[in-house]
C-alpha cells in the first residue's frame, strides 16, 4: 500500500519512467542512427554476416542505405519475411537498434574477400 | 618473474612461440598500458583477444595464452566426420589475431592463477600480471562419471568431444567397423558442450553407414530420458535411416553401470551391449584452470555476472563459454563468441575511457540429419539480475520442405565461415 512515506519515491519514479518514455519516442523517431551503438549492435550480426560482404549462404548486410535496411528487418520483426533465426533476432530490438545498425552498415564499404 | 621486455626473448627460446611482433603490431608490453591476459584460444577467448585489441586500437596489451598452434572447431567437427567437410577445413591458426590486431599469442599452458598478486603462472614457469583476466577454458572431462572409462580407454571408444585427433580417430574406426556390426554410443549427461552435438554425431555416422556399410546398427544408450532436438532428429532417423539407429532412455535401460573398453561392452541396468565400435562422452565440467583458480562452485562450473560475464567470486577476471554458467544459454561456439563480445566491452570499458552499452547475447545451433537435411535452434537473451534470461527463441519444425532444409545447411555453411573469420580474424 503506498502511504505517505512512499510518496516521494513514487513520484520520482514514475517521473523517471516518464522521462525514460519520452527520451526512448524522441530517440526512435531520429532518422540517424547512432553508429556508436550500431558498432556494438553488429557484432552480434557479424557471427554470420560478414563485414567485408562476402557471402555463402549468409546474404551480406553491409553498405546498404538505411531505409532498405530499417525496412528489411522491419519485415522479419512483423514476420512478413521468412527465416526464423532472423525473425528471433529482428523481435529482439527496437527502431532505434534498428537505426542504429543500418547506421553503422551503412558506413562499412563491402571487399568481399 | 612477470613477464615483461627483457624476459620475453628467453620465453621464446623455451618454446612459447609469441607473435605479435609485425610493424602493424603495438609493442609487446609497452610500459603503462593496462594488460589483459585471456586464457584459451577457442570460441569464446580468440573472440575476446580480437575484439578487445581491435576496438582498444592499441591502448591495451593483449595476451592470449593457448597451447595450440592450430586450434580445430568442435563446431562442424560432426560434418568432417560424416565425411562432408576435409579436416584441414576445421583447423584455424592465430596469425590473423597476431599481425593484424597485435594480440601477444603465447603458445603455453597456463598452470595456476595468483589472484592476489593478478598473474597468471605459464607451465615455461614464467608469470604473466594481469590487470583483467579472462579465463575461457572450455570443458574438461569427468572420466571418471562412467565405471571403466578413462584417458586410456578413450582410444577404443572415443569421446572425441575435444575435435582435433580425436575425431580422426573415431571416424577411422567408424568407417573400418565389421559389415553389420554394432556401433554402440553412450551420449553424456547434462550440462555438457553443444547440447545438439551428440545426436548429430549419430546422424553422421548413420550417414556414413547408409553409404558404406548398410546393414550396421547403432544403439544409442542415452543417460538423459530427452534431448536437444529430440522430434527433429527422430524423424529425420525415421526418413534417411529407417531401422539403423536405436535410442534408448534410461527409463528402459536403467542407467549406465560402466563399460569395458577391452572386452569393447557396454553394461546398463537392463543388459550388457557388445559394440564393434564405440564412443563414449562422460559428464563434463569447467576446463581445469578454472577450478585451480578458484573461480568454479560446486558444480564443477563457474557463476558469472550476467551483464558482463564477470566471475562471482573476482571482478577482475571475467569467464566466457563452456566453463561459465551463463544458465539459459548453452554451452555453444556461438554462446562463446557472444558471451566473449559483452565481455570485451566490460573490459575496455574498466580500462579504458570506451562506452559501455547494456549486454546482449545470442545462439544459433545448426545441426545436419542427411546431406542438405539441416535443422536450427536459437534464442536471443539479456542479462536479468541474477542470471542470463531468453528474451525470445524459435526452433526448426517436423515437415519442413526439402527446399528449406536445404536452404537451412547451406545457411549454416555460411555460418560457419563467418564465425570462424569472427574469432580468429
Amino acid at each position: 500500500m503506498i502511504t505517505l512515506r512512499h510518496i516521494g519515491p513514487a513520484i520520482w519514479a514514475a517521473s523517471m519512467l516518464i522521462g525514460a518514455h519520452i527520451g526512448a519516442h524522441v530517440a526512435a523517431a531520429d532518422e540517424a542512427g547512432d553508429i556508436a551503438f550500431g558498432e556494438y549492435l553488429s557484432s552480434q550480426c557479424v557471427t554470420c554476416h560478414q563485414l567485408s560482404g562476402a557471402s555463402n549462404g549468409i546474404p551480406p548486410i553491409v553498405g546498404w542505405d538505411t531505409t532498405s535496411f530499417f525496412q528489411v528487418m522491419d519485415t522479419y520483426r512483423q514476420k512478413a519475411r521468412e527465416n526464423k533465426a532472423m525473425q528471433t533476432i529482428a523481435a529482439s530490438l527496437s527502431d532505434q537498434d534498428i537505426k542504429a545498425l543500418a547506421a553503422f552498415f551503412a558506413t562499412i564499404e563491402p571487399t568481399g574477400d | 618473474m612477470t613477464i615483461n621486455r627483457r624476459h620475453f626473448n628467453s620465453i621464446a627460446g623455451a618454446g612459447a612461440l609469441t607473435w605479435g611482433l609485425s610493424a602493424n603490431a603495438p609493442a609487446l608490453f609497452a610500459a603503462g598500458k593496462p594488460k589483459v591476459v585471456i586464457i584459451g584460444g577457442g570460441a569464446g577467448g580468440a573472440t575476446a583477444a580480437r575484439y578487445i585489441a581491435k576496438d582498444a586500437k592499441g591502448a591495451l596489451d593483449v595476451i592470449l595464452i593457448e597451447p595450440n598452434r592450430k586450434y580445430y572447431t568442435c563446431f562442424f567437427s560432426n560434418l568432417y566426420l560424416g565425411g562432408l567437410r576435409d579436416y584441414e577445413s576445421i583447423g584455424h591458426t592465430y596469425e590473423q589475431l597476431a599481425t593484424v590486431h597485435g594480440v601477444n599469442v603465447v603458445h603455453d599452458w597456463a598452470e595456476a592463477v595468483d589472484r592476489d598478486k593478478k598473474q597468471v603462472r605459464l607451465a615455461s614457469g614464467a608469470n604473466v600480471a594481469y590487470d583483467r583476466l579472462i579465463v575461457a577454458p572450455g570443458i574438461d572431462l569427468k572420466y571418471e562419471s562412467v565405471p571403466g572409462y578413462s584417458v586410456a580407454a578413450s582410444e577404443n571408444m572415443p569421446h572425441a568431444w575435444k575435435s582435433g585427433t580425436e575425431v580422426a580417430l573415431l571416424k577411422h574406426q567408424v568407417e573400418n567397423m565389421k559389415q553389420g556390426g554394432t556401433f554402440v554410443f553412450v551420449p553424456p549427461p547434462n550440462p555438457y558442450r553443444c547440447p545438439p552435438g551428440p545426436y548429430e554425431r549419430i546422424s553422421m555416422i548413420a550417414h556414413i553407414f547408409k553409404q558404406k556399410n548398410p546393414n550396421a546398427k547403432i544403439v544409442v544408450l542415452d543417460p538423459k530420458p530427452k534431448f536437444s532436438k529430440q522430434g527433429l532428429f527422430q524423424d529425420g532417423w525415421e526418413r534417411h535411416y529407417p531401422g539403423m539407429i536405436e535410442w534408448i532412455s534410461p527409463d528402459i535401460h536403467g542407467g549406465i553401470k560402466g563399460v569395458d573398453a577391452e572386452a569393447m561392452t557396454v553394461t546398463t541396468d537392463f543388459d550388457t551391449f557388445k559394440a564393434d565400435a564405440a564412443s563414449v562422452i562422460p559428464a563434463q565440467k569447467a576446463g581445469t584452470i578454472a577450478a585451480k583458480a578458484g573461480l568454479t562452485n560446486d558444480s564443477g562450473w563457474c557463476p558469472i555476472n550476467p551483464a558482463t560475464m564477470q566471475s562471482a567470486m573476482d571482478e577482475n577476471v571475467h569467464i566466457i563459454g563452456d566453463a561459465s554458467i551463463a544458465a539459459a544459454m548453452p554451452k555453444s561456439g556461438f554462446a562463446a563468441n557472444s558471451q566473449a563480445k559483452s565481455a570485451a566491452m566490460a573490459v575496455r570499458a574498466a580500462l579504458t575511457d570506451a562506452q559501455a552499452f547494456p549486454a546482449r547475447y545470442a545462439n544459433t545451433c545448426w545441426s545436419l540429419i542427411a546431406t542438405n537435411d539441416g535443422v536450427k535452434v536459437g534464442a536471443t537473451y539479456k542479462a536479468g539480475d541474477a542470471k542470463i534470461e531468453p528474451t525470445n527463441k524459435f526452433i526448426s519444425k517436423t515437415g519442413e520442405s526439402d527446399d528449406l532444409r536445404k536452404q537451412t545447411y547451406e545457411e549454416s555453411v555460411g555460418w560457419y565461415d563467418g564465425i570462424t573469420k569472427d574469432i580468429f580474424g
